[in-house]
């Protein structure tokens, strides 16, 4: 199933440009088919008993998201450019209805997909994210990008750089000052909700 | 475009982050030369070396998280067994106690419900099988009556009233 998956996915992510209501809905399911299964494993840590090999399960979940190896290498960087941004809007979007659902709780839950989406007290966080990304963004584009990229898009420093065809090292100093900057502002502008 | 003074912050403060505590603090000062607005901006900014933790971890992975949270705190609308849960009455360190339709007995009971995670722990298993063990050897008034136990929930009579922390 994960070949066909993401072989579907890198498709949609390249006709994307013809419009991206189409890519959207098509990869919202199999973003949070991704999300339940880290879920999923994160319920059944104890029982395995044995560490949960976070980093590499979720390696796996962009992979199967988000599959460069089938994509020209010309096409790389705009590709993986794609990616995050639609990463980005799905995730957040989710943090969003399960911030939605809270405030309306228990009320007309009737799928399981509907259910799941319903957030404890620390849920806003990428909403909340979100928000100072833009800020962020009005003042410096590209830190915001390298930040959409690597969080978002999971990638790597060197594929960051890569697709915003700077050094590794200029984005190692984006990524940490963007970091610093984000949290100042989201501790600015969050703190009370917790 | 970035201004001038937000490439200034970021310059002094990747400057400071590559020295050593008293002499970075030494440098700000120098640097910033009497300009408290830009030394504070820099200092707020290398205050937050462990702030935003969350964004090492891919957004998939922190959202994944959320979600395995979720799974476990929204029962309402789901059934164990044949108790429909209702709403949540209250929480505790062991689990939450749920109010829900008995729908073969037509009454409403209280369920606990022990977190998911602790069902694949054998020891809080055990201590969950004793707790209802000994509830159910007990017949008080003042003591909730058990009526079963369903996988990982007991079943209880509905105690309408007060709590104690509201006494």
């Amino acid at each position: 199933m994960a070949a066909s998956t993401s072989h579907a996915v890198t498709e949609l992510l390249l006709s994307w440009n013809h419009g991206e209501r189409a890519a959207l809905d098509k990869l919202v399911p199999l973003v949070y088919s991704e999300l339940r299964r880290i879920a999923h494993r994160y319920l059944n840590r104890e029982r395995r008993g044995h560490t949960l090999q976070s980093a590499e399960l979720v390696n796996e979940a962009y992979l199967r998201l988000i599959d460069a190896s089938q994509v020209r290498w010309q096409d790389r960087a705009h590709f993986f450019a794609i990616s995050a941004q639609l990463m980005r809007r799905i995730l957040v979007d989710f943090a969003r209805s399960r911030r939605y659902l809270k405030r309306w709780g228990g009320m007309q839950r009737t799928s399981f997909d509907e259910a799941m989406v319903v957030s404890p007290a620390r849920s806003g966080d990428l909403v909340a994210l979100d928000d100072v990304l833009e800020t962020l963004a009005a003042k410096d584009g590209r830190k915001s990008r390298v930040v959409e990229l690597r969080f978002f898009g999971g990638l790597s420093v060197e594929e960051t750089a890569e697709v915003l065809k700077v050094s590794p090292d200029t984005v190692h100093r984006d990524w940490r000052f963007a970091k610093a900057w984000l949290a100042r502002e989201m501790g600015n502008a969050g703190r009370s909700v917790t | 475009m970035t201004s001038d003074r937000w490439q200034e912050v970021e310059r002094l403060y990747h400057a400071a982050l590559a020295r050593e505590g008293d002499q970075s603090a030494a440098f700000l000062k120098e640097a910033c030369a009497g300009d408290d607005a830009l030394r504070h901006e820099v200092e707020s900014l290398l205050a937050q070396e462990n702030g935003a933790g969350f964004l090492d971890a891919p957004a998939l992975e922190v959202a994944g998280q959320q979600l395995a949270t979720d799974r476990d705190q929204d029962l309402i609308g789901r059934r164990i067994g044949s108790y429909q849960i209702l709403s949540l009455l209250g929480e505790g360190g062991m689990g939450a106690v749920y109010r829900a339709d008995d729908t073969k007995l037509k009454r409403d009971v209280a369920l606990k419900i022990l977190p998911e995670a602790f069902t694949h722990d054998p020891g809080r298993m055990a201590r969950f099988q004793r707790e209802a063990e000994v509830l159910a050897s007990l017949n008080h008034p003042n003591i909730a009556q058990i009526y079963g136990v369903e996988d990982r929930a007991l079943v209880m009579e509905l105690v309408e009233g007060e709590s104690p922390k509201g006494r």
